[in-house]
């Protein structure tokens, strides 16, 4: 005996040419089988049709390949159990970006937002023997921001993203844009500052909340966010 | 472009730079490469409790902005003499002009709540996942029942 | 050292707007429910006790506050609909202009209404 699960998956073949289609798969699983994640039946499915393609490496859930809309909503296939999910498992590509081939899709404008924020330490003393100290409360400040792995999953779950994915930072970004901000050891405090405030930087974001709503990992970029305009109010006065 | 306008530009130019807000156009760098599809369908992706409250807002609050003259016309006739009184009162005393007033007003009830949900998220309150879900729930049901006690006080 | 942001531009706009839109949301709430719920429970039956009301010394202050709050918050909030929006510039030029008039003409009007009618 065993079950079957019916999928749907968004199907596109640059070199086939022609529109995105939704393609039908139905899979058997064996019973007796371990507790499948999403991804361990994308595995399977590839292995029946060798043409579709996905991202996938680590498989725990740490290195953020394998973003996907799932039943409508983001998340990484590799910590999604199969059991969690109705059928038809409906599969797109994240939503917003443009798409390579079936789940791939082409990250560039979410990397060049990262990048936009500086992601790394600024620091003008000159460096010490062995390292940059802090207090433990010092470093609990970044608890809660360190842990991103770059899934994409909050930034394309962001209506202000998928409007102006060009100017605005995106979640993702800004989440750690905070993280260096939130850094007893950074020294760029006011010009990471003065870059955020525009019309479109940081302040394309409405609260709408579908980040911190989607994160697989349960982080929360709205308060990120949130501590980066109470850091720019504070700095008015 | 025509619109891009860099910093040491005239007053007029500046004023364009406010009014369409172009200042900041990055470099193409980030423009899509290629042609390739974007998978970008409303109705497939599920939006949270929270989006969809904070679509609600933004739609009620363009319809409050539509309703701003009808609003001021109405309060200028009314004031203006006892027959604009009295012509006023006439126009909103058909019910189903009233039940125009009732949406209107719960139009604005609800940019109201989600509105006061959206503040106490800036306050840092309720900005977690849980309460975020509860608190868009909350701005629906608040209208809902408003519903009910300003149906009952208008229409009746 | 210092970085220098690369399009910095007209900075220091974004927090101004976003301060301002919540400073005019708590005025325009405040006095939008309180009249709301006023007319509601008591309203008007003639000319001379509506007038009495609404052109009562106070009243006609905070009515022009509330409406000084909630034009600044529709103008506001409107740009960011077409910021979020409206991609080609001269759509962005007309809408903008267009929406800018129409608010300044109620701005007028009211001014006109609550000023004039002594």
């Amino acid at each position: 005996m065993s079950t079957f699960r019916q999928f749907s998956i968004y199907r596109y073949d640059p070199d086939a040419g022609g529109e995105p289609r939704m393609q039908s798969y139905r899979l058997e699983i064996p019973d007796g089988s371990r507790e499948l994640m999403l991804l361990d039946a994308l595995g399977m499915l590839k292995a029946q049709d060798e043409s579709l393609a996905f991202r996938r490496s680590c498989r725990e859930g740490v290195c953020g390949s394998d973003g996907m809309n799932i039943n409508g909503r983001n998340g990484l296939a590799c910590i999604t159990p199969l059991r969690s999910i109705k059928d038809p498992v409906t599969l797109r590509p994240l939503p917003g970006l443009p798409v390579i081939r079936d789940l791939i899709v082409d990250m560039t404008q979410f990397y060049n937002q990262y990048r936009a924020v500086k992601p790394w330490l600024i620091n003008h003393e000159p460096e010490p023997e062995i390292e940059r100290l802090q207090t433990p409360a010092e470093r609990d400040q970044l608890d809660g921001l360190y842990e991103c792995i770059l899934c994409g999953c909050c930034s394309t779950a962001c209506p202000s993203f998928w409007w102006n994915p060009d100017r605005f930072l995106g979640p993702a970004a800004l989440l750690q844009s905070w993280r260096f901000l939130a850094d007893s050891r950074d020294q760029a405090t006011a010009e990471r500052l003065d870059d955020l405030e525009d019309p479109y930087r940081l302040f394309r974001c409405h609260t709408i909340m579908n980040c911190s709503d989607v994160c697989p990992k349960n982080l929360n970029p709205t308060k990120a966010i949130g501590k980066i305009k109470a850091a720019l109010m504070k700095r008015v006065g | 472009m025509l619109f891009i306008i860099n910093d040491n530009a005239g007053p007029i130019k500046k004023a364009f730079k406010y009014w369409l807000c172009v200042d900041i156009l990055p470099p193409p760098m980030n423009a899509a490469p290629q042609k390739r599809p974007v998978y970008l369908n409303l109705f497939q992706i599920r939006l949270p409790i929270g989006g969809m409250v904070s679509i609600l807002h933004r739609v009620t609050g363009v319809l409050l902005v539509l309703a701003l003259p009808l609003a001021v016309f109405l309060l200028q006739r009314s004031l203006e003499s006892a027959a604009g009184f009295a012509q006023v009162s006439a126009w909103l005393s058909p019910w189903p002009v009233r039940v125009l007033l009732l949406l209107l007003a719960l139009t604005f009830l609800q940019h109201l709540y989600s509105g006061i949900r959206h503040l106490l998220l800036d306050l840092d309150i309720g900005v977690d996942r849980s309460s975020s879900r509860n608190s868009a729930w909350l701005t629906l049901v608040a209208t809902a029942l408003s519903a009910v006690a300003l149906g009952w006080l208008i229409l009746a | 050292m210092k970085i220098q942001p690369q399009y910095i531009g007209s900075t220091r706009r974004g927090l101004g707007e976003w301060f301002a839109q919540r400073v005019s949301a708590v005025v325009a709430a405040a006095f939008g429910l309180y009249f709301l719920v006023a007319l509601c429970l008591a309203p008007p039956t003639d000319l001379e006790t509506w007038r009495a009301w609404v052109l009562g010394g106070g009243m006609r202050l905070a009515l022009g506050l509330f409406f000084a709050a909630t034009l600044i918050h529709a103008w506001i909030g409107m740009r960011s609909v077409f910021l979020d929006y409206l991609k080609p510039m001269s759509l962005r030029l007309v809408v903008s202009t267009a929406t800018g008039l129409g608010l300044a003409v109620i701005a007028l009007w009211v001014a006109a209404l609550l000023l004039g009618a002594v």
